[in-house]
C-alpha cells in the first residue's frame, strides 16, 4: 500500500498555506515524500513534517480574504432572520412549539433547583464576618465507635487561644424551658408559644442579628430579654414592648430590653426571644458549678480567618478543654459555621455529608432534564432542517457564504432559548408557591442578584449555543447544489440524532428508576414495625402542676370515652435522641463506653406502647415514690447483648450515676430513631412522675378530633393558666423522614417532567421520521406490504435506540440507587419487579406513539403519497 | 526595481532552471543542485529563492501537469526570461573579465 504523510501536518500545509502556492508546494513536498518513503517511513514522515514546518512563512501564509462588499451581520438581516424564525414558526407550529415547551420546562425545573440550591448554600452566609464564625462540636471515642455530639463544654476555656475574639454559647431545644408560653397583654385569650435560647451576652455582637430598639447588649447577665420583631407584634401589638415586664413561667421577673429583627430563615440559629444564661440557672435549679459542666452549642469568631483543623487543634490543649475531657476522650472540632447547614451528617467521628447530598443529586437532576431538553431541541431542529433544506439552498445559491448562515442558525437558537427563557420564567414564577409548600421553606426569586445573574446569562448563552451549534454546522454544511438536485444528505446527522436520543432515554429511565427506588423505600419506612405502637397518639406537653395532679388528671380525661389510656415519659420511644454512656453494672470493663437510650417512665408504658415482655415481668402496678429510688428497669433484646448478660432478670444497674434499677424483664426491640440507624440498646427505667416530660395519651382510632377536644378540657381544668401544647405521635414520625419525603417528592415531580420531555422527543423524531419515510411507506404499500410490516419500518430505527438506552440506564440506576439505600440500616429489597416493569412499559410507550404517529401516514392511500411533489 | 544584483545561491539557481529547461521545478533543482555543487538546501529554500528570483524578474514560470507522485499537485515550471539571459551573460562576462585581468605571476605558485 501507498504510503501517506501524516494527515495533521498536510492539514496544517493546506490550511495555512496560500491556494496559489498550495498546489506547487504540496506537490513537491508530496514528491519527496514519495521518494523518501521508500526508504524509512518514520524517516519520511519527520522530514515531512519538518518541510512543512520550514515553510510556513510570512510569504506562504494566507492572507486574510478581504472582506465582502456588505457587513456580514446587518441589521436587515437581522430582520430577516427573524422574519424567517417567525415564518418557520407558523409553518410548522406543533414542531416549534413542542420544542419551546420542553425547554421552557427544562428551565423552569432549572431554575427551580437553582434557586433551592442557591438557598442552600447561602444558610449562615448573612452574618458579616460569617468567614470567620465556627461551630464547636465534640467527638466522644466509646471504644467501638466514636459519637459526636454537636455541642461542647460550658467551660470550654477559648480565652487562652490568642485567635478567638469572641465565644458564644446557646442553649437551645424544643421544649421547656426553650419552648415558652408568653400572655398578650391586651388579650385573654390563649398564651402563645414561643422558642427562645439562653445565651452569653456576646450573643448579639458574634452574630449579625440586628437590633432594631433597645439595649444593645440585652443579655449582660441581668434579668432581662431580647425579643424578636414578630414575637413583640404578636405581644404587645403596635405599642413599644420596651421595658416590658414579662413573667417566665409565671415567676421569674425579666424587663423586654431589645427588639431584634426576625431571624432570616437562611439562618441555623433561629430563635424569637434570648434570655442570658442567669435565667437559665434558675430555671433548672442549678449553680454555677453545675453550669460549667454542662454542654451547650458553641460558636466561635476568630479574628482571623483561619483554617478549621488548625482551630481544631488549639481546642484541644488541655488549658483549653480540660483535662478532665480529655481523660474522658472527648476532643472538640471547630466547623466553619458556612458549611454547618450542609455537611452536619457525622459517622464514627467522621462528617458524613449530610444536605449535601441531597444538593448534589438534584443538581444532576437538573443538570439530567436540561441536557434532556437541549437534546430535544437539537434533535427537533435538525430534523426538521430536512424539510427546511431548500430554504438553504436557495440561500446558497443566491450568494449567502457559510457563516451568514451559521449566524442565521445561531440566532434562531438564540430566539427559541430567549421565548424558552422567558416562558421557563413564567412557570416558575407560577410554580414557585407549591415548590415552596413541598419543600417547606421559602424561596423566592429574589435570591438571583448580584454575580447570579452573570452566571444567569452565561448559562443562558452556553445553552443556546449547545442547542444551536450542531443544528447550525449541519444545515449550513449542505451542499446548494445537491440539495437542488434533491439528493439529501442527512446520514449522519441521523446517527447523532439516535446517539442523543439514547442518551435522552437513558437520563430519563435513570431518573424514573431512582425515583422508584426513593419511593419504595419510603415506604417500606412507613410499613415496618417499629416494635412499638405509634397509631392514635398524642403527645402532650405537662407543665409542673400538670404532673403533680397526674392521677386526677387522667381520670378526668379517661372519663371522656375517647380516650383509653394514658402514660409519662421523659423521652419519645420514636426519637430518644440522645445517648449515655453513664450505665454501671457489675462485670462491666473499665474502659467500656458502650452508649445506651434511656427513658423513664412509669408503671404502663410497655402496655401504653404495645411492647412484648419476651423474659420476665412487666412493671409492678405501684406508684413510684421519690423515697424509693432504687427503681425496675426492662431492657430491650439488644441491650441484652449489649450488656453480656447471661440471665439479665435480677442484674443490678446504676444510670446517671445515681439511679440504681433492677431489670425485671426483656421487651422486644424497637426503632429509637430513623432507620437509618440501626437497633440500639434501650433502658426503660420507672421514675417518678414530676420528673418526667411528655404525657402519651391514646385514644380510640378515628377519634383523633373528639380526642384531642376531650384532652384539652381536662388539660385547661388543671392547668387553667397555660394553654395545651401537643403533637400527633404520627405526625413526628412523618418528620423523621422529612428530608426523604421532599426529596422524594422532588424527584417524583422531576421524573414526570423528564417523561414529558422525553415524550416531546420522541414525538418529534417520530413525526420527523414518519415524514422522512412517506414515500418508502407508499412504495412498500405498492408492493403489497401490510399494515404492520410497514409499521415495522417506523420503529425499526427506535427499537435498537431504546434497547441500547435501557441497557444502559437499568445498571446505572440500580447502582446508584444501592448507593442510596445503603445510607440505610434497614432497606427495602431493590424492587427489580419494578425496574422491570418501568422498562417494559418505556417500551411500550414509544411504540405506541410511533404506532399513532405512523397511523395516518400507513392508512393514507399509496397513490396520494407517492404523488407529492 | 529590486536592483540587478545576484546572490551567490541565486545565481546557482538561476544556472540551475537554465540546465533543467524544459522541466525546472522546485524539486527537480533542488536534486540538481546537490548533484552538481553539492549543496543540499531545504526545498522551502529553493521554492524562496525561485519566488524571489521571479520577482525580479529573471525567471517566469507556469503550471505544468499534474503527476501521480505528486498527489495530483501540478508542478510549476520556472523558465529563463531574457533578463535572467542577460544577468547570467553579465555575471559571466565579468567573471571572464576579472580572471582575465589576474597577472600571470600570481598564478604561479613555487613551493617556498
Amino acid at each position: 500500500m501507498k504510503s501517506r504523510p501524516p494527515k495533521w501536518a498536510d492539514n496544517f500545509l493546506s490550511w495555512y498555506c496560500r491556494e496559489d502556492l498550495l498546489d506547487e508546494i504540496q506537490g513537491d513536498l508530496y514528491e519527496l515524500y514519495e521518494r523518501e518513503s521508500r526508504g524509512s517511513k518514520r524517516a519520511a514522515n519527520w522530514q515531512f513534517v519538518w518541510n512543512v514546518i520550514r515553510f510556513f512563512r510570512i510569504k506562504n501564509i494566507k492572507k486574510k480574504k478581504p472582506a465582502p462588499d456588505t457587513n456580514l451581520v446587518t441589521a436587515a438581516m437581522l430582520m430577516n432572520n427573524l422574519l424567517v424564525f417567525i415564518r418557520n414558526f407558523r409553518r410548522n407550529p406543533g414542531h416549534s412549539i413542542l420544542s419551546l415547551f420542553g425547554l421552557s420546562i427544562a428551565f423552569a425545573c432549572t431554575f427551580l433547583i437553582a434557586l433551592w440550591v442557591i438557598n442552600e448554600f447561602s444558610f449562615d452566609r448573612f452574618h458579616q464576618d460569617s468567614d470567620r464564625l465556627y461551630k464547636v462540636i465534640s467527638h466522644v471515642d466509646a471504644n467501638s465507635s466514636i459519637q459526636t455530639e454537636f455541642v461542647a463544654g460550658f467551660n470550654i476555656n477559648t480565652e487562652s487561644i490568642p485567635e478567638v475574639e469572641e465565644a458564644t454559647h446557646i442553649s437551645t431545644g424544643s421544649r421547656w424551658p426553650h419552648e415558652l408560653c408568653f400572655w398578650p397583654e391586651n388579650e385573654t385569650g390563649d398564651c402563645v408559644y414561643f422558642n427562645g435560647v439562653y445565651a452569653s451576652p456576646s450573643l448579639f455582637s458574634t452574630f449579625s442579628f440586628p437590633i432594631i430598639s433597645g439595649d444593645p447588649d440585652p443579655l449582660k447577665d441581668v434579668a432581662q430579654i431580647a425579643i424578636s420583631e414578630s414575637m413583640a407584634k404578636t405581644l404587645y401589638g403596635e405599642e413599644s414592648p420596651l421595658g416590658k415586664i414579662i413573667k417566665i413561667d409565671g415567676t421569674k421577673e425579666v424587663a423586654v430590653a431589645a427588639i431584634f429583627q426576625d431571624i432570616p430563615s437562611q439562618s441555623s440559629i433561629t430563635f424569637d426571644f434570648a434570655l442570658p444564661f442567669s435565667i437559665l440557672k434558675r430555671q433548672w435549679g442549678i449553680d454555677d458549678n453545675a453550669l460549667q459542666s454542662q454542654f451547650f452549642n458553641v460558636y466561635l469568631k476568630t479574628s482571623t480567618q483561619m483554617p478549621a483543623g488548625q482551630l481544631s487543634e488549639k481546642l484541644n490543649q488541655p488549658t483549653v478543654i480540660g483535662e478532665e475531657y480529655l481523660a474522658n476522650k472527648i476532643t472538640y472540632e471547630a466547623v466553619p459555621l458556612t458549611d454547618w447547614h450542609l455537611n452536619n451528617s457525622y459517622e464514627n467521628g467522621k462528617s458524613a455529608g449530610g444536605r449535601i447530598e441531597y444538593v448534589r443529586l438534584f443538581i444532576l437532576i437538573a443538570m439530567f432534564v436540561l441536557a434532556m431538553a437541549v437534546i430535544n431541541f437539537v434533535n427537533l431542529s435538525t430534523a426538521k432542517a430536512t424539510l427546511r433544506a431548500k430554504e438553504i439552498g436557495v440561500r446558497k445559491a443566491i450568494g449567502a457564504v457559510k457563516s451568514s448562515l451559521v449566524v442565521q442558525f445561531m440566532s434562531e437558537s438564540f430566539m427559541m432559548v430567549i421565548a424558552a427563557f422567558l416562558l421557563g420564567l413564567g412557570w416558575t414564577i407560577l410554580i414557585l408557591p407549591t415548590f415552596n409548600t413541598i419543600i417547606d421553606d421559602h424561596v423566592t426569586l429574589s435570591l438571583i442578584g448580584g454575580m447570579n445573574i452573570v452566571y444567569l446569562l452565561i448559562f443562558l448563552v452556553t445553552v443556546a449555543v449547545l442547542a444551536g451549534i450542531y443544528p447550525s454546522a449541519v444545515l449550513s454544511s449542505f451542499q446548494s447544489s445537491e440539495i437542488m438536485k434533491g439528493l439529501k444528505n442527512t446520514g449522519g446527522s441521523l446517527n447523532i440524532r439516535k446517539v442523543l436520543m439514547a442518551v435522552q432515554l437513558c437520563l430519563s429511565l435513570g431518573i424514573i428508576l431512582f425515583s422508584t427506588v426513593i419511593y419504595f423505600q419510603l415506604d417500606f419506612i412507613k410499613a415496618k414495625n417499629l416494635g412499638f405502637d405509634k397509631e392514635n397518639m398524642i403527645r402532650v406537653e405537662p407543665t409542673y402542676n400538670l404532673l403533680k395532679t397526674y392521677d386526677a388528671f387522667k381520670t378526668e380525661a379517661l372519663k371522656s370515652g375517647v380516650i383509653t389510656n394514658m402514660t409519662v415519659t421523659n423521652a419519645n420511644p420514636m426519637v430518644i435522641g440522645s445517648n449515655t454512656i453513664a450505665v454501671d453494672w457489675q462485670g462491666k470493663s473499665p474502659d467500656s463506653q458502650i452508649s445506651f437510650q434511656t427513658i423513664g417512665t412509669i408503671h404502663n408504658f410497655p402496655e401504653m406502647f404495645g411492647l412484648e415482655i419476651q423474659e420476665g415481668r412487666d412493671f409492678l402496678p405501684v406508684q413510684q415514690t421519690k423515697d424509693s429510688l432504687a427503681s425496675e428497669a426492662l431492657i430491650s433484646k439488644t441491650a441484652v447483648a449489649f450488656f453480656g448478660f447471661e440471665n439479665p432478670i435480677g442484674q443490678k444497674i446504676r444510670i446517671h450515676d445515681y439511679l440504681d434499677c433492677e431489670i425485671v424483664g426483656v421487651v422486644n426491640d424497637f426503632h429509637t430513631s430513623s432507620l437509618k440507624e440501626s437497633m440500639q440498646p434501650v433502658i426503660i427505667y420507672r421514675n417518678v412522675i414530676t420528673q418526667l416530660s411528655g404525657i402519651y395519651v391514646k385514644y380510640k382510632p378515628g377519634e383523633a378530633e373528639a380526642a384531642l377536644k376531650a384532652i384539652a378540657k381536662s388539660y385547661e381544668t388543671f392547668e387553667p393558666n397555660t394553654t395545651i401544647k401537643y403533637w400527633f405521635q404520627d405526625e413526628t414520625f412523618d418528620s423523621l423522614y422529612k428530608t426523604e419525603t421532599i426529596a422524594s417528592k422532588l424527584v417524583l415531580a422531576f421524573s414526570g417532567i423528564s417523561i414529558l420531555i422525553a415524550i416531546i422527543g420522541i414525538v418529534g423524531l417520530a413525526t420527523f421520521n414518519t415524514m422522512r419515510k412517506t414515500k418508502e411507506i407508499g412504495v412498500r404499500r405498492v408492493f403489497g406490504a401490510s399494515h404492520s410490516e410497514s409499521l415495522l419500518v417506523l420503529l425499526k430505527e427506535f427499537v435498537w435506540v431504546s434497547l441500547l438506552a435501557i441497557v444502559v440506564a437499568v445498571p446505572l440506576a440500580w447502582f446508584a440507587s444501592q448507593k442510596w439505600l445503603n445510607t440505610y440500616a434497614y432497606r427495602t429489597a431493590m424492587p427489580w419487579m419494578a425496574f422491570l416493569l418501568i422498562s417494559a412499559l418505556a417500551v411500550v410507550l414509544i411504540v405506541g406513539i410511533i404506532w399513532i404517529q405512523g397511523q395516518k401516514t400507513i392508512a393514507t392511500n399509496p397513490t396520494k403519497s407517492l404523488r407529492s411533489e | 526595481m529590486k536592483g540587478s544584483y545576484l546572490g551567490e545561491l541565486e545565481e546557482l539557481i538561476l544556472l540551475t532552471v537554465g540546465v533543467l529547461f524544459p522541466d525546472a521545478y522546485g524539486v527537480a533543482v533542488m536534486d540538481e543542485l546537490k548533484a552538481q555543487a553539492g549543496r543540499s538546501l531545504n526545498i522551502s529554500a529553493v521554492h524562496a529563492v525561485l519566488t524571489r528570483l521571479e520577482e525580479k524578474g529573471y525567471v517566469k514560470s507556469e503550471m505544468g501537469q499534474p503527476t501521480e507522485e505528486r498527489g495530483g499537485r501540478r508542478k510549476r515550471i520556472f523558465t529563463l526570461t531574457a533578463a535572467g539571459k542577460n544577468v547570467l551573460e553579465e555575471s559571466q562576462a565579468l567573471r571572464n573579465q576579472l580572471y582575465a585581468m589576474i597577472p600571470k605571476p600570481a598564478f604561479e605558485f613555487k613551493l617556498t
